[in-house]
């Protein structure tokens, strides 16, 4: 690329700056490196606003004294588990729906209303009807994601090329053997990339679904630490959340490209 | 071994009284083919050719099986067809190799899901694998092919399976002139060995005079048979050029050439 005379220096910024690793660090130490400043400048209580080494102390004490770990697996497991159920509604329908019109015709109208409810709005029914236990935190993480993924599944179900079906069809496949062995099996790389979508947003409900009679889980741990103004300590739990929720991403993606190198165009 | 059945002797496929309307959104219909009549000898090669919107998909669609005729009846081999069936093998002009199978997979995905055994299947994909000269990429995935080699594993995908007759929508269509040219050959070679009937799509002049032993004129308004052409001299698999120096050659390609302009002015 040519430069203009704005960039011309006797650095080489370019090769330094031109590496994703180098600026994607760069960003997020300005970020802390902000925040750090903005706390010691004393703006607010150091209690309310604390900076980011009190936050990784409290972070290395909750881990360390107050098993917050278990509350973290506690999460981990409501999280994977809604997923699990949301999956296994999801996919089926999504596929039925996705490859014969009539279905959709029926059925998408109704799973894209309920796509714009509030899962929220439903604890109250979900607390009369299932309690204040797991199950009713579980089927808040589900109601979270279930219409997204009904119509994500189904719109990724449909970009199914007709040569690939028809084909499947002369060479003498029934529609069972079409809808396993060619529909889903060409968009089970789009599935994946959907789960991964997905499971962002159940990340999003945790602490929702958490603040309810919650007794485990980083959700709970967080409205303890609100009862006894440790800021910090919230902090700490929106900052593992976050971690948690790039985790996984990193794992879909890793799991993307390990599983469908035919994918890849070299 | 002899067979207690005398072998069948009539035409490959037999096309009668063939209407195909398709519902239009105003609530008419579209008259997309009007009375389609004709034969196909077995290991033959027919070409259907004609100004494009003449029905020439359709009409391969309603013999594989893919479209519903609206009148008429399709024989192939002497049997009425009702919906696909492994009798009839079908090569697209879109590429259609399934992205996550090898080409060895590929070729077997037919037999593989009939539940055909292993031992009976594998001599063939790997004959037909040879068949097409792909051997060497039976590894290989689509997305490493080049388009013609593509082409190549439908072809081989669709004659594993043994069928009778193999359609072929613009199959070549997509492919550079130099590689169209080979490919003409190459499926010369293999369906004349193999003897597999052939209805092929068309828009290349060249291409039908080169493969067909008879070649079907459309029209357009609605789609029908115009003119139905038997050129018969010599062509070489292994020269492709050589039917360029032939006389008939270029009578008859001229002569299409003006049916072809005179059906576009027709439609202008
Ligand atoms: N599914 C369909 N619904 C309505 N009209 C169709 C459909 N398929 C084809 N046609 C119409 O039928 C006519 C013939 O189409 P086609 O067989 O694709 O022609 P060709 O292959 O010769 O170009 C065209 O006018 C086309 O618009
Ligand atoms: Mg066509």
């Amino acid at each position: 690329m040519a430069k203009t005379p704005l960039q011309r220096s006797y650095l080489n910024w370019d090769g330094v700056l031109g590496s994703r690793a180098v600026l994607g660090i760069l960003g997020w130490v300005l970020f802390i490196g902000g925040w750090w400043l903005a706390a010691n400048a004393e703006l607010a209580p150091q209690r309310l606003f604390p900076g980011p080494d009190q936050v990784f102390v409290s972070l290395y004490e909750l881990l360390t004294e107050k098993s917050f770990a278990l509350d973290i697996w506690a999460s981990v497991k409501r999280i994977l588990l809604s997923f699990l159920i949301a999956i296994l509604i999801a996919l089926p329908l999504g596929l039925i729906m996705g490859s014969y019109p009539k279905v959709d015709r029926t059925l998408g109208p109704l799973a894209g209303a309920f796509r714009y409810l509030p899962a929220p709005a439903f604890i109250p029914l979900l607390l009369m009807w299932l309690g204040t236990g797991e199950e009713q935190k579980i089927a808040l993480l589900v109601i979270g994601v279930l219409f997204f993924l009904i119509i994500m599944i189904s719109d990724t179900t449909r970009q199914v090329p007709k040569v690939y079906t028809e084909t499947a069809r002369t060479l003498g496949l029934n529609s069972a053997q079409i809808l396993w062995s060619v529909i889903f099996r060409y968009s089970l790389p789009g599935y994946v990339d959907v789960f991964r979508q997905m499971l962002a947003v159940s990340w999003t409900y945790l602490v929702i679904a958490e603040i309810v009679a919650s007794t485990d889980g980083i959700g709970a741990m967080m409205m303890r630490a609100k009862r006894f103004v440790h800021v910090d300590e919230i902090m700490a739990g929106i900052f593992v959340i976050g971690m948690l929720g790039l985790a996984f991403d990193a794992l879909f993606k890793a799991l993307h490209r390990g599983a469908f190198t035919y994918l890849s165009r070299t | 071994m002899t067979s207690a059945l005398p072998e069948y002797s009539g035409p490959g496929l037999k096309v009668a009284g063939v209407n195909k309307t398709y519902p239009l959104n105003s609530g008419q219909h579209l008259l997309a083919l009007s009375d389609i009549n004709f034969e196909l000898q077995k290991n033959q090669i027919g070409v259907l050719i004609g100004p494009s919107g003449c029905g020439k998909s359709t009409l391969l669609r309603l013999i594989a099986g893919l479209e519903s005729l609206s009148q008429g009846e399709i024989q192939v081999a002497g049997k009425a067809i009702s919906g696909p069936g492994v009798d009839r093998g079908m090569v697209f002009q879109d590429y259609s190799s399934f992205p996550w199978l090898t080409v060895e997979e590929n070729v077997a995905f037919g037999p593989v899901h009939r539940g055909e055994a292993l031992s009976l299947r594998e001599g063939v994909v790997e004959h037909f694998i040879r068949a097409v000269k792909l051997a060497g990429f039976e590894k290989a995935y689509p997305h490493q092919l080049s388009g013609g080699m593509q082409q190549r594993v439908a072809i081989a995908r669709s004659l594993v399976s043994n069928p009778g007759l193999l359609l072929m929508d613009e199959p070549f269509g997509a492919l550079d002139p130099e590689t169209r040219w080979q490919m003409q050959s190459l499926l010369l070679e293999v369906v004349k060995k193999e003897r597999t009937t052939v209805l092929m799509v068309s828009h290349d002049i060249e291409e039908a005079l080169y493969l067909a032993d008879v070649v079907f004129f459309m029209g357009t308004r609605p789609g029908r048979i115009l003119e139905v052409i038997h050129p018969n001299f010599e062509r070489q698999s292994d020269s492709r050029d050589a039917i360029l120096d032939v006389a008939e050659y270029r009578t008859l390609e001229k002569a299409i050439r003006q049916m072809m302009r005179a059906q576009s002015l027709a439609c202008a």
